[in-house]
């Protein structure tokens, strides 16, 4: 195949960027997946913690959250948001210089983070551990990101904002309101800082921004990557253009009002809790929308799933998304959430989340932007790249499926009680029972993580063989390009 | 309060999705649904082929460049 050198490619758009934050997603993924992994071990042979307080499964579990959330997530959604922005408005990036700050201002952030919470200095708030300077940092990042993205569709060759470049940019704006608004504090040191909020209010802004980070960050962020790398890869439109409209502006109506149901049964008000409950049920209607208009896009190329594996990572990736988008609102009704909630059904249904639709579908786009990145015509191996999707496909149902058995039993355990209305179970026989499903998790864990290695050589060799081909630009260049 | 943010949000989602629904025509919707193939020639005709749309915004992003900057391929 024809193919097309990266000293081209940069002429018309700025890619260097979007190869920085590949490479970023791909580091970041393995050390924030391996972090998982070894929690994992943790809780199947407690003696990992070593005995010291810096590797605590509390102090890791949040570098493993807030890595692959927004170090792996997030540099895989500022790879494809700042592809997909220059392609579809037909323009280069506005600013290199803003956009080399946005990279390295992100890696800053990561890093901070990272070396932050083994040493203990956390907000102690759910994916929101930074303490105040970070707060800013990212703040400010955040809103380089903005001006650029943004700045970019003002400029735009285009009549039309493709709809991808609208769920990115609703990405944007609501990342940046909640995680200013939740993370408003009193400072009382450079490491120390108060919320604003207190009691149950606190509570509840917490969780607005947490089902937020679920919502913006991890459902409509990748939902962008969706609407455009699904119709690329199988080359045909996306299913229906008019129903992606109503599912953009129903998502983000809905999603915000969600997070009450993370806190049922708590000290927030009864009519909070079932605002959280009814609108997380309402969800469900755009979600699956969403999932049956990128499903059905591959109508009439069904057949494509049988020899490309890019395509079946985003794919399955839907199949994911649209069974974790069903769970959810079924675990925020009350009843069911009152056998679900602090148990490892929790946890699994995060993961089928995080690992079946956010990493499939990253890690889908990752695999189709490689080698446009490098001027390939494809990836080094396709034969690895059908590995690593079986690898990853066993890996999260092995997950899934013992978080499942897991959570289930520990709701049944907890809640049973002897005719004298003593508990029939003592917490240590729950954990007890867990103990299985926490080897099978680790080797679901492991087998999805050690995926990341093969995807991680694979895209080595493509680069390597990228840098060659660049070497020969000039014979290169009178090849018909390949976009 | 709570009332007002609510009402606006409602009214801001229901315009947005009048104004993206009706405000374009058929042709326009269908050559949305094309622009992911609009800088890519090759398979914009794949496209074509297979599904009789035709993208009428295609250009080769190279060329442009070209155009733009020069000899792009001094850089």
């Amino acid at each position: 195949m024809p193919i097309q050198s990266s000293t081209q490619i940069d002429q018309s758009y700025n890619y260097e960027v979007v190869r920085r934050f590949t490479l970023a997603t791909l580091f970041w993924g393995i050390i924030g997946m391996f972090m998982g992994v070894f929690i994992a071990a943790q809780l199947v042979w407690p003696e990992l913690s070593f005995g010291l307080e810096w590797t605590t499964f509390g102090r890791l579990r949040p570098i493993h959250t807030n890595v692959v959330i927004f170090a792996f997530g997030g540099s895989a959604l500022f790879a494809t948001s700042l592809y997909v922005v220059q392609r579809t408005s037909r323009i280069r990036l506005i600013s290199d210089g803003l956009a080399r700050f946005v990279f390295w201002g992100w890696q800053a952030c990561i890093l901070a983070m990272v070396i932050s919470y083994p040493l203990g200095i956390t907000t102690s708030k759910e994916y929101a551990e930074m303490e105040w300077p970070i707060a800013i940092l990212v703040a400010v990042v955040w809103v380089a990101y903005g001006y650029l993205f943004f700045g970019t569709i003002a400029r735009r060759k285009v009549k039309h904002i493709y709809v991808g470049n609208w769920f990115f940019g609703a990405f944007i704006i609501v990342t940046g309101m909640v995680h200013v608004v939740n993370h408003l504090s009193v400072p009382v040191s450079l490491f120390k800082s108060y919320s604003v909020y207190s009691g149950a209010t606190d509570a509840m802004i917490q969780w607005w921004y947490g089902h937020s980070v679920v919502g913006f960050i991890l459902t409509v962020g990748f939902l962008g990557i969706m609407y455009y790398f699904v119709p690329k890869q199988a080359e045909r439109p996306i299913y229906s253009y008019r129903l992606s409209i109503v599912h953009f502006w129903a998502i983000i109506t809905l999603y915000i009002w969600a997070g009450p149901h993370h806190l049922h049964y708590t000290a927030l008000p009864d009519w909070a809790q079932s605002i959280g409950m009814a609108m997380s049920l309402v969800l469900l209607a755009p979600s699956w929308g969403g999932m049956i208009n990128g499903m059905m896009t591959l109508s009439g190329a069904w057949h494509k799933l049988r020899e490309d594996p890019i395509l079946r990572f985003l794919v399955v990736a839907l199949a994911f998304y649209g069974m974790s988008t069903f769970e959810g609102p079924m675990m925020a009704i009350k009843t069911v959430n009152s056998l679900s909630h602090y148990t490892d059904w929790t946890i699994g249904h995060v993961h089928a989340g995080a690992l079946g639709w956010v990493a499939m579908i990253s890690i889908g786009a990752l695999y189709h932007m490689l080698p446009k990145l490098y001027g390939r015509s494809q990836m080094y191996s396709i034969r690895l790249i059908n590995v690593h999707f079986w690898m990853g496909t066993i890996g999260t149902v092995l997950y899934l499926a013992a978080m499942w058995v897991n959570g289930i039993t520990q709701g049944l355990m907890w809640r049973a009680v002897n005719a004298d209305g003593t508990l029939t179970y003592s917490f240590v026989e729950g954990l007890q029972a867990s103990h299985p499903g926490y080897l099978v998790r680790l080797i679901g864990g492991g087998i999805f993580a050690s995926g990341m290695l093969l995807m991680a050589f694979n895209a080595w060799m493509t680069i390597r063989a990228g840098h060659a081909v660049e070497n020969l630009r000039i014979d290169a260049a009178h090849e018909p390009a390949v976009a | 309060m709570h009332l007002l943010i609510i009402c606006i949000a409602s009214i801001i989602s229901v315009w947005g999705l009048y104004r993206s629904l009706y405000l374009n025509n058929d042709e326009e919707l269908i050559q949305a649904g094309l622009l992911p193939f609009a800088d890519d020639p090759d398979a914009a005709e794949r496209v074509e082929a297979k599904t009789g749309l035709h993208c009428d915004h295609v250009f080769n992003p190279v060329a442009e460049a070209e155009f733009e900057h020069g000899d792009v391929f001094d850089a």
